[in-house]
């Protein structure tokens, strides 16, 4: 994990992956390049889970995004997935207003 | 441009620091109704002019000089009066401003046909109008900040729903209407300059963007720490810019509505320069827009009945 993907995809199984955020820094050269890898992974699995537990810096952007690929997914019948969440994360969320449209994994 | 700034509240202050660093501005003159609330700060604004771009000078003043500070200067913004306690609208606060306009204001103003005047006092557009009707300054050198921030805070929050993700500036979509809980948004499906805009999303991201603006509009009425009042205090830079330099930009600020046997000032786009307002934009709102402003309308016309101001 680096710069380049500050994040890393695990394939939990089958049709199934987990982006596991660490920080949403990286350069805006490269922010496209990593939105659409993200839609990828919506459009050719069912479910995808991230989590943002250890994620201690992030840009609203990409929260942002996180809530289109979920609506996305919603459209297309699939689901993406917040298994976890940091506090920080949490409160950046609210104040920008997006919380209740995340899809929170029921524990 | 020389610039007048009328009162020493939280934005009155900051304006006030603000503008000093500018690069259109080369004097800066300071009501308020206390001076001593505000001659400290003045002289440490002077010591910084070192470092100013173009500011040269920073006076003081008390309020029963406005009327000279009025002849001197190119534009007036307006901060001075009751903020909006929270729990409460701004219209909660237009009895007690309008007073303070009445008796203060209006007179400093009486038979002037300058400066052009930016009013910040909320409630904005209500005391927007009440200075046309009781002052000569007429409708295109008199606006109120308006949706400015709104729209502002509308640009960013959208761009971070577009892909690539492009610049707030690059977004063409307006906060209109009353700068109070009935302002509309438009959002045209082109609005990101024909970057990818998801139209399946469009209902839920006006949903979301609206959601957004108005926690940011909450933060500044609950007047917490987090409430910054940064972008005000920006967007009022940003009239003043695009009038100092003649920019036209096309900004949301409170105008007169011609067709309106009221009076009422409201946001629409219009483009702003060295004349204050050069022209409304009213063919960048569209039909279903219009039709969400007239509840604004409507309301706005009830209260100001309601204050024995129609």
């Amino acid at each position: 994990m680096n710069d380049l993907a500050p994040y890393a995809i695990e394939v939990e199984e089958p049709g199934v992956v987990l982006i596991r955020f660490r920080s949403g820094r990286c350069s805006s050269r490269r922010m496209n390049k990593h939105e659409v890898e993200i839609a990828e992974l919506v459009r050719s699995n069912e479910t995808v889970k991230y989590d943002l537990s250890d994620t201690t810096a992030i840009g609203s952007a990409w929260i942002k995004w996180m809530v289109k690929m979920t609506l996305m997914a919603r459209r297309m019948g699939k689901e993406v997935l917040c298994v976890g969440m940091s506090d920080s994360i949490r409160s950046m969320s609210e104040v920008i207003g997006v919380l209740d449209d995340l899809n929170f994994e029921q524990k | 441009m020389k610039v007048a700034i009328w009162g020493a509240g939280t934005i009155g202050k900051a304006l006030a620091h603000r503008l000093a660093t500018t690069d259109f501005i080369s004097e800066l003159h300071w009501i308020n109704r206390d001076l001593n609330k505000i001659q400290s700060r003045s002289t440490d604004i002077e010591h910084g002019l070192l470092f100013a771009p173009v500011c040269r000078r920073v006076t003081t003043a008390s309020q029963k000089s406005a009327s000279e500070v009025f002849d001197e200067v190119d534009m007036a913004i307006l901060t001075q009066g009751y903020p909006v306690a929270q729990g409460d609208t701004r219209d909660d606060v237009y009895i007690r401003n309008r007073e303070i306009f009445r008796e203060f204001v209006i007179p400093s103003l009486s038979g002037k046909s300058m400066p052009i005047v930016l009013v910040i006092t909320n409630p904005v557009d209500h005391l927007t109008r009440l200075l046309y009707r009781e002052t000569d300054l007429g409708s295109s050198r008199l606006m109120g900040l308006g949706t400015v921030v709104d729209t502002a805070r509308l640009c960013h929050s959208i761009s971070g729903y577009v892909s690539p993700m492009p610049y707030p500036r690059d977004i063409w979509a307006y906060a209109v209407g009353f700068h109070n809980e009935d302002v509309a948004v438009t959002i045209p499906r082109m609005c990101a300059m024909g970057r990818e805009f998801p139209p399946d999303l469009l209902e839920d991201i006006k949903r979301l963007v609206q959601i957004e603006i108005a926690n940011g509009a909450n933060r500044v009425k609950q007047a917490t720490d987090e409430a910054t009042l940064h972008p005000v205090i920006e967007g009022a830079v940003h009239v003043m810019k695009s009038i100092a330099l003649d920019m036209c930009s096309v900004l949301t600020v409170s105008v007169h509505d011609p067709d309106s046997s009221n009076d009422l000032f409201y946001s629409v786009p219009c483009t702003i320069g060295n004349q204050g307002i050069l022209e409304r934009l009213d063919n960048l709102i569209p039909a279903d827009t219009k039709d969400s402003m007239r509840l604004g309308i409507e309301n706005a016309i009830r209260f100001l009945h309601s204050c024995g101001d129609a």
